[in-house]
């Protein structure tokens, strides 16, 4: 009796807990509507024309005129991003591994790959293109490139905060090297590894859409710049709409990994 | 296995760590002795005084400065598959389940982890772990990943059991409790065990014989016979004579003191 007496009133705060999820739901939603609908008020009120301002009406309208033609566009850009996205992440965990194998390897490359981090990586995009031509492998290697950075640091995070006590019962059980990687290290280091994923990501698409720019026959990021020769900015608007549709479906589908791991963690 | 006679045999052994650099730390002065076969041996001493820096060479994870260790009548320069060791903390995956967890030293020698399946969950019962079998170490309490690591330590059938303070991270019921559980498990296996602890009470309920350390650089100073007759419960700790024998072990821990 007491039991039910004292279960009533948590009925108050888990309604309250429903409308605070459903306000942080609905409230970013509906500040986008207020926005789109001043946009929309000042592109049709202040009578700008359509190339300079056009109004989401008009991006709309775009957007469904060409949505065959902006989803063709947006197939090679998606393959190439992740085709790029993929490579970096073989290459980051690899390299990041083969340096917990031997300090001298670690003190000879990490500082390098520091260094070249700093530099803006956008920055080597034509020196790419000298190399690997105006195509898809230029284009994946700059993705692949831009990505690998902050994926193979975040590994090599997680491969260093690996617990020193499991390396040790690891090493009384005569563990090798490679099984003590394999069966703790990597484990271990999956949250830097999902939080490297993430910004990799996003970079991977940023690379994919400047190498576009600059060498590309198709892909969003061509659509963008002969929309812009066109003067079709109304076009423009609904490929970055697309353009960041591929992007959160990405990065969603990181976020979904990232908590099977939690999970798996028992988290 | 060596029928009788020395199992393990600390030979003149001393660690400085950091030898010859303004850090040099001298943890473990020349130090011998030895350990029968089937004997339960306890290294008592206060903390920081080389016991578990001991332990670890041992267990071949850290190699010494000066000395050897002969165990099973071979010399230690590595960890050996054959002893079982168990940390301070309960060292279990964070992401594997008890009963996976107790069937990790398979999968760190390589060898097949299924087939010993019954084994573990046979050992976890014997822990009073039998509810429990698929929870994850975050969803068990302290005692009971203690408790994991006990049976992740027998499940391969070591021949040497090397402790380090396993119990010190515990409130003090459920070290009474674990030491009981201990002492059930290694009553029922059997194996040669060195355990490490700097409480008193513990060493005595659990040794055959007691080693005290000394304080940093550590080294033996005394080795004491508990000859309580197995298996022994809690209660023995309440008798005059159990009382005696911590007390005169004390009165060696503070005679080194000053």
């Amino acid at each position: 009796m007491a039991l039910a007496a004292e279960t009533t009133p948590e009925v108050g705060p888990t309604a309250g807990m429903g409308f605070e999820r459903l306000r942080t739901a609905v409230l970013p939603v509906a500040f986008a509507a207020a926005l789109l609908a001043l946009w929309e008020a000042i592109a049709v009120l202040g009578g700008y024309p359509k190339v300079i301002l056009p109004a989401p009406s008009d991006v709309l309208a775009a957007l469904l005129g060409d949505f065959g033609e902006i989803c063709r566009q947006a197939v090679p850009t998606l393959r190439d991003t992740l085709t790029g996205f993929a490579l970096a992440t073989v290459l980051g965990i690899a390299l990041a591994g083969l340096m917990t194998f031997s300090r001298l390897l670690k003190q000879a490359i990490y500082p390098l790959i520091i260094v070249i981090q700093l530099v803006p990586k956008i920055a080597w995009t034509p020196l790419f293109i000298v190399w690997a031509g105006i195509g898809t492998p230029a284009r994946l290697a700059i993705a692949t490139f831009i990505a690998f950075f902050p994926i193979f640091i975040a590994m090599v995070a997680g491969l260093e905060s690996t617990d020193g006590s499991l390396v040790r019962l690891c090493r009384s059980l005569t563990a090798t090297p490679w099984r003590i990687f394999w069966q703790v290290r990597l484990p271990a280091s999956l949250p830097y590894l999902f939080a490297g994923l993430k910004i990799a990501i996003t970079l991977a698409v940023i690379g994919v859409i400047v190498a576009e720019f600059i060498s590309s026959s198709e892909g969003l990021g061509f659509m963008i710049l002969k929309s812009a020769a066109l003067l079709r900015t109304d076009l423009i608007l609904a490929a970055i709409v697309v353009l960041c549709v591929v992007g959160l479906a990405c990065y969603g589908a990181i976020d979904l990994g990232e908590r099977a791991v939690r999970r798996w963690r028992g988290e | 296995m060596i029928g009788a006679g020395d199992y393990v045999v600390v030979d003149r052994l001393a660690k400085t760590f950091n030898p010859g650099t303004r850090q040099q730390v001298e943890a473990v002065a020349t130090t011998s002795f030895s350990v029968k076969a089937g004997e339960f041996v306890s290294l008592l001493g206060p903390s920081g005084c080389g016991k578990s820096t001991l332990l670890m060479m041992i267990a071949g994870l850290d190699a010494p400065s000066q000395g050897a260790i002969n165990v099973a009548g071979r010399t230690m320069q590595s960890p050996r598959a054959e002893t079982g060791v168990m940390f301070q903390d309960p060292t279990l995956l964070p992401w594997k389940t008890a009963i996976d967890n107790v069937l990790f030293p398979f999968e760190a020698m390589g060898r097949p982890a299924r087939p010993q399946a019954e084994r573990a969950a046979a050992l976890l019962d014997q822990v009073g772990l039998a509810g429990f079998h698929h929870h994850k170490p975050r969803q068990l309490s302290g005692g009971m990943r203690q408790r994991v690591a006990i049976c992740r330590t027998l499940v391969f059938e070591p021949d040497l059991l090397l402790m380090d303070e396993p119990f010190s991270a515990l409130d003090a019921m459920t070290r009474d409790d674990m030491n009981l559980v201990l002492m059930r498990m290694w009553e029922e296996h059997h194996r040669t065990a060195i355990f490490v602890t700097h409480s008193i009470r513990e060493a005595v309920y659990l040794s055959d014989r007691v080693l005290v350390m000394s304080q940093r650089p550590g080294r033996i100073i005394a080795d004491v016979a508990i000859p309580f007759a197995r298996p022994r419960g809690l209660e023995i700790g309440e008798t005059p004579e159990f009382n005696a024998i911590c007390s005169h072990l004390r009165g060696k821990i503070q005679q080194m003191a000053h």
